[in-house]
Formats: C-alpha cells, sequence, structure tokens
C-alpha cells in the first residue's frame, strides 16, 4: 500500500479556477445546405461553468442514469456564430440523427464519420480557437 | 532572504538588494532609490550601475502601496522566493498530450483515461532539485515532445533547483479542467483526480491545490488525474484541457508559482449498430 505524502498546514491562493464545460457540433450548429447538401457549416460554441451546466438524466439501455448537460438549453457564454466551408469532398445529403429515435442506420454511417471529420477540420481553423478562447475567458470573468 | 524584523535597521539600499534579488557587483552603485516606487507597482524603484550600464527598474511587489510611505513597512519582507535555476523540460505547446478510442461500441460505451503527476526530489551538487514528471498509465496513449510515450517512463515537464538554505517547505499542484463535447448529445464528462501509485508516496484523493510537505532528496509522490468519458449511442469526441500550476511555498516568501502547463486528453467514442 502506499504511503499517503504528508501534507502541511500552509494554505495557497487557488490560480487556476476554470472549470468549464463547452459544447458544440450538430446540436450548436447551422448546416447550411443547396440542394440537400451540406456546404457551409454556422458553429456556435456553447460554454457553461461546469458547477451550473444544465443537467438532464438519461437512462440508457441497462438501466443506468447517466447526467449529462442538456445542450439544447441556453449557455451561459454563446460564442459569435462563425461560417466554415465544406470541402467538395467532404459534402453530403445525410443528415444528423438529433437523438431522435429511431435512427436511420445507413444514414448515420455516412453522415457521422464525415462530422467527424468536420470537427477536426474546424477546431483547425483560426476562427475556431479565436472563438473558442473568447468564450473560455468570458468564462473566467464569472 | 527576507529584510530583518523590526527593531532591526534596514537601509534603503538594503530594500533595492531584496527587490533586485542580488546586490551589485565591485565598482556597481545605487541612484536615485525611491521610497515610493519601491512601495507602489509601476512607479521606478531606483537606478543601479552593474559595471556595464546604468539600468533604471521596476520590480513589482509591495508589503504596502500606500501613502505615507515607510522603511519600517518593509521589516521582514521578502521579495522573491530564489531559485538557482527554474527549467521547463518540454518543448511543445502542451505538456503531455493523451488519447483513447472506444471504436464499434454498440449502445452503452464508457472509456477512462488516467495520467500520472509525479514529484521526485534529487541531490545535485549540493543543491536540492525538485522534477515535475507527467507518466502515461495503460488508459490511454501519451504523447511527450510529439513522441508517443512508454507507459511506467517519466517525462520531466518541470525542474526547479533550489540551494538547500532556499529549499521550500511545501508544494501544490493547482488544477482545473476545461471539458469539451462535439457533438453535444448524450455524453458525460467527468474528471476525478486520485492518489497515484508506484513512487514512495502517494498523493492522496482530491489532491487540487492540497499543499504537500516537499521532502528531502530523494523521494517520489505520485498523483493522478482520470477522465471519464460516458455515452450511448454517441459518435464523437471529448476533450478535456487540464491546466495545472505548481505552485512552492517557503515561510516569509511569497508564493511562488515555478510553472503553469496544460495537458490534454482526447477521447474519441465511435457509435455503430442500433441505437436502443
Amino acid at each position: 500500500m502506499d504511503t499517503i505524502a504528508p501534507t502541511s498546514e500552509e494554505t495557497m491562493a487557488k490560480i487556476n479556477d476554470g472549470f468549464y464545460t463547452i459544447i458544440w457540433g450538430p446540436g450548436t450548429w447551422t448546416e447550411n445546405r443547396t440542394d440537400g447538401v451540406v456546404k457551409s457549416i454556422t458553429v456556435v460554441i456553447k460554454g457553461w461553468l461546469t458547477d451550473s451546466a444544465p443537467m438532464i438524466n438519461k437512462t440508457t439501455s441497462s438501466d443506468e442514469i447517466v447526467k449529462h448537460v442538456d445542450w439544447t438549453q441556453d449557455a451561459t457564454i454563446t460564442s459569435v456564430p462563425f461560417t466554415w466551408y465544406v470541402p467538395n469532398d467532404l459534402q453530403t445529403t445525410a443528415t444528423w440523427h438529433g437523438h431522435q429515435h429511431p435512427h436511420n442506420e445507413a444514414n448515420d454511417d455516412t453522415y457521422l464519420p464525415l462530422m467527424k471529420q468536420w470537427l477536426t477540420l474546424i477546431k483547425a481553423t483560426d476562427k475556431y480557437t479565436e472563438e473558442y478562447n473568447s468564450v473560455v475567458s468570458q468564462l473566467d470573468t464569472l | 532572504m527576507p529584510l530583518p524584523s523590526s527593531p532591526n535597521q534596514i537601509s534603503m539600499s538594503d530594500i533595492a538588494v531584496e527587490k533586485k534579488g542580488s546586490g551589485l557587483p565591485s565598482g556597481g552603485y545605487w541612484q536615485n532609490i525611491s521610497l515610493k516606487g519601491l512601495s507602489v507597482n509601476s512607479v521606478t524603484d531606483f537606478s543601479y550601475y552593474n559595471g556595464d550600464a546604468l539600468i533604471t527598474a521596476d520590480y513589482t511587489g509591495t508589503p504596502n502601496s500606500s501613502a505615507p510611505y515607510g522603511v519600517g513597512e518593509f521589516h521582514g519582507y521578502a521579495h522573491a522566493l530564489q531559485t538557482v535555476s527554474n527549467v521547463q523540460n518540454y518543448t511543445s505547446g502542451n505538456a503531455a498530450s493523451f488519447v483513447r478510442v472506444l471504436p464499434n461500441y454498440n449502445g452503452f460505451g464508457s472509456l477512462t483515461v488516467e495520467y500520472q503527476l509525479v514529484m521526485k526530489t534529487t541531490q545535485v551538487g549540493s543543491n536540492y532539485v525538485a522534477t515535475l514528471y507527467v507518466e502515461e498509465t495503460a488508459n490511454g496513449l501519451g504523447a511527450y515532445n510529439s513522441t508517443f510515450m512508454n507507459t511506467g517512463t517519466l517525462y520531466p515537464i518541470q525542474t526547479v533547483t533550489f540551494t538547500q538554505a532556499n529549499w521550500p517547505d511545501s508544494y501544490a499542484l493547482d488544477h482545473s479542467v476545461n471539458a469539451n463535447s462535439a457533438p453535444g448529445g448524450s455524453i458525460a464528462t467527468t474528471t476525478t483526480l486520485l492518489g497515484g501509485t508506484g513512487e514512495t508516496h502517494t498523493s492522496g484523493s482530491n489532491w487540487d491545490n492540497s499543499t504537500k510537505e516537499l521532502l528531502n532528496p530523494t523521494t517520489g509522490t505520485a498523483f493522478k488525474v482520470r477522465h471519464t468519458t460516458t455515452a450511448e449511442c454517441w459518435y464523437g469526441v471529448a476533450t478535456y484541457d487540464d491546466t495545472i500550476s505548481l505552485k512552492f511555498i517557503k515561510s516569509g516568501y511569497p508564493t511562488f508559482t515555478a510553472a503553469t502547463f496544460t495537458i490534454d486528453t482526447e477521447v474519441d467514442l465511435e457509435h455503430t449498430g442500433i441505437c436502443p
């Protein structure tokens, strides 16, 4: 058994106080489509202090309760929307399931892998970094 | 070292030495030492000739910035805890990065990423050294300076060397985390701070900003960070951005923050099949 490290009576002011929950993706963005094909995406980033994020319970298929953030609610801080243009080879007519049942598996099999690539590409943009940092810095002031 | 306490005499140049962190070389001299400047931040403290050039300086830190300003207010004042050296050992933007993927799960999925921080103390010559390391565990693949880590190997984040006289009494790791998930949906992200394993000491749980004695060489204390992602029918990415500061404290000195660094973790959950 590991020996517990001796603690000290000293107190230090805490300096890293950021405990944030940030969500973005197809639940918060708008897909701009032409003839059903996604051409561009208007991205919005939502952020909450973790302690005050709106939580809902979801009962899983194995009867476990999973608490997760209700991303549909208004955020404490919402980014300025920005538009990202979808590369030609990553455009699709498939749509996000929005957690509505029953799922269309054929649609999901097309949409979800593309969505994952969109997420990676959007995260790599300067605009995402700027807006994400803006959300964090605004949460820092609360 | 802190200035003498009352009723010992202190001079303006004693205060200047304390704020500068060292005296002047042979042939050097102080000029225009301002009591207001020493007491008020952003007001010039003094100029000094270092044998080479005349330098005008302002050091942040004061025992009392309100007028009237008095030399006596500096009794017992310590400007900063001095180190022999304070070196950042990693060269990437993050001190380390971890990733783990749960592919092809059906229904309910859960994935844990764990890594350890290890504080080790050693002696080099007559000096004492405190080095903070990051360590990959079996739960998650790590990268350090853009190279894959080996489980159980210690990778240095920050190395702080003190004289034995300046060896701090205690230290703390000050932690916060931003959890990001995309897309929104049936996902929960939780972070737990646990006692680490494999060293002479374990931190115990909930170690955020908990002050530990800085033990004399040679010891090691392990701290564990666990990120747990649970989801059902969720196909997406969760990231955890940990921000951690290494802080030292020694009686009579202000807290010394040796480093602030980030460690990021990415968890991919890829659901396939029927969503129940």
